[in-house]
């Protein structure tokens, strides 16, 4: 289930567990640093294994599946763009993830502008000159594609890692 | 020690001073002979500061001027770092209220501080007042939806502050009309035929009225009530209300001829119309509500509007006097009721002058029989018999109209049913409804009547006696 060989995902939701059965006491949420420890350690030892731009796409596309279940499991508000954009921002603040917010979009192009305060990955680390939130590229990428069956392009132009105070995506259809 | 020019230590100081004082200064010479020391690294941070000072005052600048698509800032300064966190947030603000301006209400603003919470409760009351605004077109389209032109619904939904639904006093227009005959009409037909006639008709007159700008407050039975001049103020109400009239009788023909089409009988509309006070607002509960007139001036529009015959329009003095020159006139119509100190001398409505096209018939010319044809007569008052049966003879005759001369004064604008001897084969002996229209001869009790609902057998005998005549 777990550490079978696969050439396609086997993921699944319910992977996940009964986390009110499994965690009585401590319940379902941990703290922001233990989630950062499993990512930055995880992409260390990917990079050296299989060097940075393997271990983005890594990122990339284990944010595309996420963000693919996520739709699926969390979202309730399909039906129109900004509400489906209201959806993701309500259930990411519920969820601790995020301020997700829509900065612009451009109907013509089908593009977004898209930004993350205080985002899960990357808020609060040393700047460092470089854009590390390929995971939410991946995970915004995969939103996207399960809303409207299209592939986009997500690209992280500003990064608290880069000096910014919020993580800026451009999404633009590919 | 590291020893410095006096010069470079100018130039920076220079540099700092313009910058204090609101100018981007240029960046430091540093002079090629200058030794890669604590001084030249000096001044190559303050020149890097300044290269990345400038772009940031400059999208400052911009910001302050409302250009929000301003070039992103470089450089890990806190202050950029800041501007990046505005550069962000400012188009994010714009995009929720294009949102907004869009009709989507349930947009919310989050951790923005102080201006979170005033904008939320802006989109907020936004929203109840939109609300607000829905449920109260939803009333007036219930209200006033059904009978009432899409120009007056539109009207009253652009205007609410111009209709006060709890009630006023208010001086309007009202037109009566009401189907003569036609309790005795319905009863011989099937109750499916009633309806589809009166669906029929109603929706020839409404459609006429809507186009004058009447209301159709009640529909009752095959009366309708128009208010002209409510819920909408209008001017020349009177006027309107004139033209409407002759209208709805000029569509009549048309419903006759749907009716001669189906095999159904012809039926005929008198109208009153009379101006005055009433009581304009939405009566009822708050389940069901209806906007209605009440007044003296209803009833005394229901009482002229029983004066007249079939194809008639009998208008009361503050009309005439409202609408203006043009209107022809027949003949004039004491309208008396209860509570009423002095007789309404009203006239028949003929037309208007500026409307040749709208024209109604006058009294037709009847033909004298060759010998009086005796029939009996009841009196009714209202829909009912008051009187005991009278003889009296029938001495010219037209399709609609005849003269009869009654042993006793007949009440003008009164209603009789006559009842005619059976001819031979007859069954049934044939009633006619006709109103007394005018006294030709008061000694002799000589009248003038129109008839109301005249049976489909009893018109071919109308027929046959009127050929026969000299």
């Amino acid at each position: 289930m777990f550490k079978e060989e696969r050439d396609q995902s086997q993921f699944e939701w319910s992977m996940l567990g009964d986390l009110k059965a499994g965690r009585p006491n401590l319940g379902p949420m941990t703290h922001v640093a233990v989630y950062r420890l499993m990512q930055f350690t995880l992409r260390d030892v990917l990079i050296r294994e299989i060097g940075v731009e393997k271990a983005d796409r890594a990122f990339f596309e284990a944010g595309k599946e996420a963000g693919h279940q996520y739709y699926q499991n969390v979202l309730t508000q399909k039906q129109d763009l900004n509400e489906f954009f209201a959806d993701i921002q309500r259930t990411m603040k519920e969820l601790n993830i995020g301020i997700f917010r829509v900065e612009s979009t451009n109907p013509e192009r089908g593009s977004f502008v898209i930004t993350v305060e205080e985002d899960l990955d990357c808020s609060g680390i040393p700047v460092c000159s470089e854009q590390i939130c390929t995971y939410d590229e991946g995970f915004i990428a995969g939103l996207l594609l399960a809303y409207s069956g299209k592939d986009y392009q997500v690209k992280e132009v500003d990064c608290w890692g880069s000096g910014a105070r919020v993580c800026r995506f451009r999404v633009v259809p590919r | 020690m590291t020893s410095v020019e006096e010069a470079l230590v100018d130039s920076i100081a220079a540099a700092f001073h313009r910058f204090r004082t609101g100018k981007v200064p240029p960046p430091i010479a540093i002079p090629e002979d200058q030794p890669d020391n604590e001084v030249r690294q000096l001044i190559t941070y303050v020149n890097r500061f300044l290269a990345e000072f400038a772009p940031f005052a400059e999208a400052m600048e911009e910001i302050a001027r409302g250009e929000l698509q301003t070039r992103a800032v470089l450089g890990r300064m806190a202050v950029a770092q800041s501007l990046k966190a505005l550069q962000s947030n400012l188009p994010h603000l714009t995009w929720k209220t294009q949102q907004i301006a869009a009709g989507d209400l349930e947009q919310r603003v989050d951790f923005m501080g102080d201006f979170s919470l005033a904008f939320n409760r802006m989109t907020q009351q936004l929203r109840d007042s939109y609300q607000e605004l829905g449920r109260r077109n939803q009333f007036i389209r219930r209200v006033f939806g059904r009978y009432t032109s899409d120009q007056v619904v539109e009207a009253l939904l652009d205007a609410p502050d111009g209709l006060r639904l709890g009630g006023e006093k208010r001086e309007i227009t009202i037109l009566m009309s009401n189907l003569r005959g036609f309790t005795a009409l319905s009863e011989r037909l099937e109750a499916t035929e009633v309806v589809s006639l009166l669906n029929q008709y109603l929706a020839a007159m409404v459609e006429v009225i809507q186009r004058h700008g009447g209301t159709v407050d009640a529909i009752i039975g095959d009366a309708i009530l128009v208010p002209f001049g409510a819920p909408l103020a209008m001017e020349e109400a009177s006027y309107h209300a004139v033209l409407c009239s002759l209208e709805m009788q000029q569509a009549m023909a048309g419903v006759n001829e749907q009716n001669v089409r189906r095999g159904w009988p012809e039926i005929e509309m008198g109208i009153g119309l009379h101006r005055g006070e009433v009581v304009v607002g939405s009566i009822g509960s708050a389940k069901r509500s209806h906007y209605t007139v009440i007044g003296r001036t209803v009833n005394t529009t229901a009482r002229i509007e029983s004066f007249t015959a079939g194809g008639q329009v009998i208008v009361s003095p503050t009309v005439i006097e409202a609408a203006g020159r043009g209107l022809i006139f027949g003949g004039e119509v004491e309208v008396r009721a209860k509570g009423m100190k002095e007789a309404l001398r009203c006239r028949q409505l003929l037309g208007h002058q500026d409307h040749p096209e709208l024209g109604l018939e006058a009294e037709a010319v009847c033909t004298a029989l060759a010998e009086p044809l005796a029939f009996h007569y009841v009196l009714l008052n209202g829909k009912h018999f008051t009187e005991p049966t009278e003889h009296a003879s029938l001495l010219a005759l037209s399709r609609r109209w005849a003269v009869i001369e009654a042993v006793g004064p007949l009440p003008l604008r009164s209603n009789l049913l006559l009842r005619l001897d059976a001819a031979s084969g007859e069954e049934e002996v044939p009633e006619l409804f006709a109103k007394v229209i005018r006294s030709l001869d008061e000694s002799s009790h000589r009248y003038s009547i129109q008839f109301t609902s005249v049976a489909p057998g009893i018109i071919a005998r109308l027929d046959r006696l009127a050929r026969r005549s000299p």
